[in-house]
């Protein structure tokens, strides 16, 4: 039997094992099945010895000679970077996730650890996948839109609004100021929603129980908010192609002008358990560093991007719905790690308090949706009156509406970075194509970039500024 | 002291963006509208005295110690939940029920909107004339295991018979109950009824 | 009787160490705005009792491949190291009237390391390894600074016994305080320093693979060490207090247990390396500083 079949029948875990631990020159051919077997009586002293599998050549042969001498054989290093040497022993393996507390839902994390030191990080990712984007190619418009709730579990809204602004590009549709305004004033609160649940995540994995709690609490609030003007605490199917779904509930307004009078205070009770306190700082200065140059060349957007120095924030350079109307300042940080990340998101939320009290100030009265019943439903009291109204509402509730060929891609500045949307529309009410640009996926597409050679607790704290949600990245 | 600075930076408007540039990939920032955050040097305490007695004496660790300790005494926010309940809003979107008419005649017509909207097609219906000539449903099933909670049923409804009632304790121990029928539906709306309606009633002026 | 009282002892502690964990939790709940464990029986005091119960009564399982013997006997070990430590408290019914409490302390919380270093080891995992290699260092490097600590006050109360400490000469001590209580909470693997069970790293650190009684045996040791730590200080440094108010010796050790939970609630965890670091260039600096002051001052 050749040394190929050899390996081929180990199974793909210990032929892994045997090609580490030994340089591949000198694999000899009794090596291996020693190995095994001397594995699988292990196993068998645990589990009894199985009757069908018995480890006799003839059952376990797969290939012949001829086929597995074709076979490359991997190279002794396909694992690490560095070459193995056998005499110094070799790196841990630690597989980080999906089951952990840190993982951030399902993120799996291969590290190779030297020590605590990590050498490599390698994500997999895939175990939240649940083909968003080809669902929607079998959706009409209408029907893709709660599908956008779902992928950035932590920042609804303003999945919704790239949606809806890709739409509305393709119908050459304007929305009405009221709409703006309310999507304004939503994506921002959708910012605060977003930048609770990173900084309160960051800190409970970095140890610190309480900031979570009292981030929570706040956030409840505005679930709450949430609630009262879509009817569903997160996945919120309120921003809709043509404007949004209702208009605002009476005393909603004045609620959230009460929230964010007040929720200044928790932002400077974070701050006072965190900004300037030193154990904090060790932990987060110079941890995770990106550079400028970095963070453009891998794609990054957001507060990662704008943490590393960069100036770019699409509310600014492109103001998408009434975001030239509201003045607002784009925190920028210096030296890109994650103390910065950290200072930009609790600064960007002391904005986006500033956003929502100019739209609370400057909310223009009048519909909320455009009067174009060929794309959106009438309302309800006229559709129980008028024929027209009627039939407009049965079309567009069984086939939609048909949006002109064409293609777009619309992006939006997402509390975790740009959100795009390409979408490809042939003429018909279902979309051609839909692709989903998710700023989470570059962001952790860098960890081994970012998190090559800190420690594990470093890790923890690299995997919390990176703001990663699966539902995005595996969409 | 934060709060200062926010009305301050409030004080000092930069000019509003022009409605000009709206969706111009070529306009660039401008620089104002920026502003840099973690510059190490300037700290909450500056001076050296200052840090020395503030690194000696732990001051910030102090001051985080403090701020947890005003939130022990400050009064637990906790619902004590199947006693207590969040608020919910007249636009809630929890279980389904059919609804029926004041005289006791069920309303739905099977025009098969919902089904058809349903993004997650969780719904099913057949339909075949009653005696008496009315069209109705003869089967209408709702997986709620499948459903994605949108609304899209009730708003598509031409007649108010779908909606999510205000109801979200209905866990079961099977997924055999979950997958609801037309008496479970329309027990359902026989039971919240009054709730269902007065939503609808204070939701109406906005639908 | 020797046994009973022995056997008494224990009992009341484990109960004590239980109620303490429902204490840990209350407050911190309390911290958190929230209630803690509040439903079962009047506000949540059977809590622990069913934690107890519940922990008691579950499959032991042992994963594949571990060191069978270690692995269990690293739990037996830790919880009676921990009642160990418990024989050097001065109490009423102490069986032993011992003149080396201080040394035997230290001793056996030295010892204590190694039962921890097992239970990672022993179980076959790495998170498990980590967290006991972690909790190794961590301890080598705190011992340093704590044995000295402990010498200085033994010089201090020409005394190795902590019954000596029973005067108001214990007032001297007070500037010791602040690197005794961080020096405890290393010891005790407490938040800040709880790298070995840090739980957002390593799942639960050494403790990973454990489940039912030989987790609660883990469980119980630490917090009775932990106990002791309280009732240490408040000993070694209240005890001045106690010509004043009797039961001065009891409210220190609850004030401390407070102080150690609002500490672990406030704090984000140390790095591992970031703690060795201040161990030998911070603390142990300043504590041979605080003996070379100390000595001749008092002597």
């Amino acid at each position: 039997m050749s040394k190929s079949i050899q390996l081929a029948l180990l199974g793909r875990k210990a032929a892994k094992n045997l090609l580490k631990s030994s340089i591949s020159n000198q694999l000899n051919s009794t090596l291996p099945v020693n190995g095994v077997l001397s594995q699988q009586k292990r196993w068998k002293s645990f589990y009894g010895e199985p009757a069908e599998f018995k480890t006799t050549e003839e059952q376990i042969i797969l290939a012949n000679d001829e086929t597995a001498s074709k076979w490359k054989q991997m190279p002794a290093n396909f694992f690490g970077d560095e070459k193995i040497n056998s005499s110094a022993g070799q790196n841990v393996i630690l597989n980080f996730g999906p089951q952990h507390p840190a993982a951030h839902g399902v993120l799996r994390l291969v590290l190779e650890l030297d020590g605590e030191l990590v050498r490599r990080a390698d994500p997999h990712i895939g175990l939240l996948h649940r083909g968003t984007e080809k669902l929607i190619e079998y959706k009409t418009y209408t029907q893709a839109l709660p599908y956008f709730d779902r992928l950035d579990y932590v920042s609804m809204m303003t999945n919704e609004q790239v949606y809806s602004m890709a739409v509305e590009n393709l119908l050459r549709i304007e929305v009405p100021e009221r709409a703006k305004f309310i999507r304004t004033m939503f994506a921002e609160i959708t910012r605060l929603l977003n930048h609770l649940m990173a900084i309160g995540s960051h800190t409970l994995d970095m140890g610190a129980l309480t900031p979570y709690f009292y981030l929570f609490e706040e956030r409840e609030k505005m679930m709450e908010f949430y609630e009262r003007v879509s009817g569903a605490r997160m996945h919120a199917a309120y921003v809709r192609p043509g404007g949004v779904a209702f208009d605002l509930p009476i005393g909603l307004m004045d609620d959230i002008y009460h929230f964010i009078k007040h929720f200044g205070q928790r932002l400077d009770e974070v701050d006072d358990m965190l900004t300037a306190n030193r154990i904090w700082r060790a932990r987060t200065i110079g941890i995770g560093t990106v550079t400028a140059e970095d963070a453009l060349n891998l794609g990054f957007s957001g507060v990662m991007l704008r943490g590393s120095g960069i100036k770019w924030d699409l509310r600014k350079s492109q103001p998408y719905d009434a975001y030239d109307k509201v003045e607002f300042d784009v925190p920028v940080g210096t030296n890109g790690d994650t103390y910065d990340r950290y200072l930009v998101r609790m600064e960007e939320m002391r904005q986006s308090l500033r956003i929502i009290e100019q739209c609370l100030n400057k909310m223009p009265t009048g519909e909320v949706r455009t009067d174009d019943y060929k794309v959106v439903p009438p309302r309800r009291a006229e559709m129980k009156e008028s024929m027209e109204a009627l039939i407009h509402h049965f079309k567009l509730f069984t086939e939609g509406y048909q949006v002109p060929p064409g293609c777009t891609y619309t992006a939006i500045e997402a509390p975790k970075g740009e959100m795009g949307v390409y979408l490809v529309s042939d003429g018909t009410s279902r979309p051609y194509r839909c692709y989903i640009r998710a700023p989470g996926f570059p962001h952790l597409a860098a960890m081994d970039k970012v998190s090559k050679n800190h420690m594990i607790a470093d890790i923890v704290a690299i995997i919390g500024t990176m703001d990663i949600v699966f539902g995005e990245i595996d969409r | 002291m934060n709060l200062n600075k926010l009305f301050a930076l409030k004080k000092a408007a930069p000019i509003s963006r022009s409605i000009l540039f709206s969706n111009n990939i070529s306009t660039s920032a401008v620089s104002r509208d920026y502003k840099y955050v973690g510059v190490r040097e300037e700290d909450l305490y500056s001076g050296f005295t200052n840090k020395a007695v503030n690194k000696i004496l732990m001051g910030e660790l102090m001051k985080g110690m403090m701020t947890t300790l005003g939130k022990f005494f400050t009064e637990p926010v906790t619902i004590n939940y199947p006693f207590e309940k969040g608020p919910l809003s007249p636009r809630f979107r929890g279980e389904h029920a059919l609804r029926r008419y004041p005289n006791g005649e069920e309303r739905c017509i099977a025009c098969k909107l919902c089904e058809a909207v349903c993004p997650a097609q969780a719904i099913t219906i057949e339909a075949e004339e009653r005696a008496d000539g009315s069209r109705r449903t003869t089967r209408y099933d709702i997986d709620m295991t499948k459903c994605i909670y949108c609304g899209f049923c009730q708003e598509a409804c031409p007649v108010d018979a779908i909606v999510e009632g205000p109801n979200f304790e209905y866990s079961t121990e099977t997924h055999e109950e979950l997958l609801y029928n037309k008496e479970k539906l329309l027990s359902n709306g026989d039971r919240w009824e009054p709730a269902i309606a007065a939503n609808l009633k204070a939701d109406n002026r906005y639908r | 009787m020797l046994i009973l009282c022995w056997l008494l002892h224990c009992l009341l502690l484990l109960l004590s160490v239980a109620f303490f964990t429902l204490f840990e939790r209350k407050v911190m709940g309390l911290f958190h705005n929230r209630l803690g464990p509040n439903k079962v029986s009047f506000i949540g005091l059977l809590q622990p009792l069913l934690d107890a119960f519940k922990l008691l009564s579950k499959q032991n399982l042992t994963p594949l491949r571990s060191n069978k013997f270690t692995y269990n006997m690293a739990p037996h070990m830790a919880l009676i190291l921990a009642l160990f430590v418990w024989l050097t408290m001065p109490t009423l019914y102490t069986m032993l009237s011992m003149n080396y409490s201080l040394v035997m302390f230290f001793c056996v919380s030295s010892i204590m390391v190694f039962s921890v270093l097992l239970a990672g080891w022993s179980s076959n995992s790495k998170y498990s390894l980590i967290g006991s290699l972690r909790s190794v260092a961590q301890s080598i490097s705190y011992e340093a600074v704590f044995s000295t600590l402990i010498v200085l006050v033994m010089v201090l109360l020409l005394s190795f016994s902590i019954r000596s400490s029973f005067s108001m000469s214990s007032l001297i001590f007070i500037p010791l305080l602040p690197l005794w209580i961080i020096c405890t909470l290393a010891e005790t693997h407490r938040a800040p320093f709880d790298f070995s069970e840090s739980e957002s790293e390593l799942v639960s650190g050494f403790n990973t693979e454990y489940s039912g009684a030989y987790f609660a045996f883990i469980f119980l040791s630490e917090y009775a060490v932990l106990l002791y730590s309280c009732m240490l200080i408040s000993m070694l440094f209240f005890s001045w207090l106690i010509p004043f108010n009797i039961f001065s010796y009891v409210i220190m050790t609850l004030l401390f247990s407070f102080l150690f939970i609002w500490i672990r609630i406030t704090f984000c965890r140390f790095r591992y390396d970031m703690l060795m670091m201040t161990s030998w260039k911070v603390l142990l600096p300043l504590v041979l500083m605080l003996f070379v002051c100390y000595v001749p001052l008092f002597i």
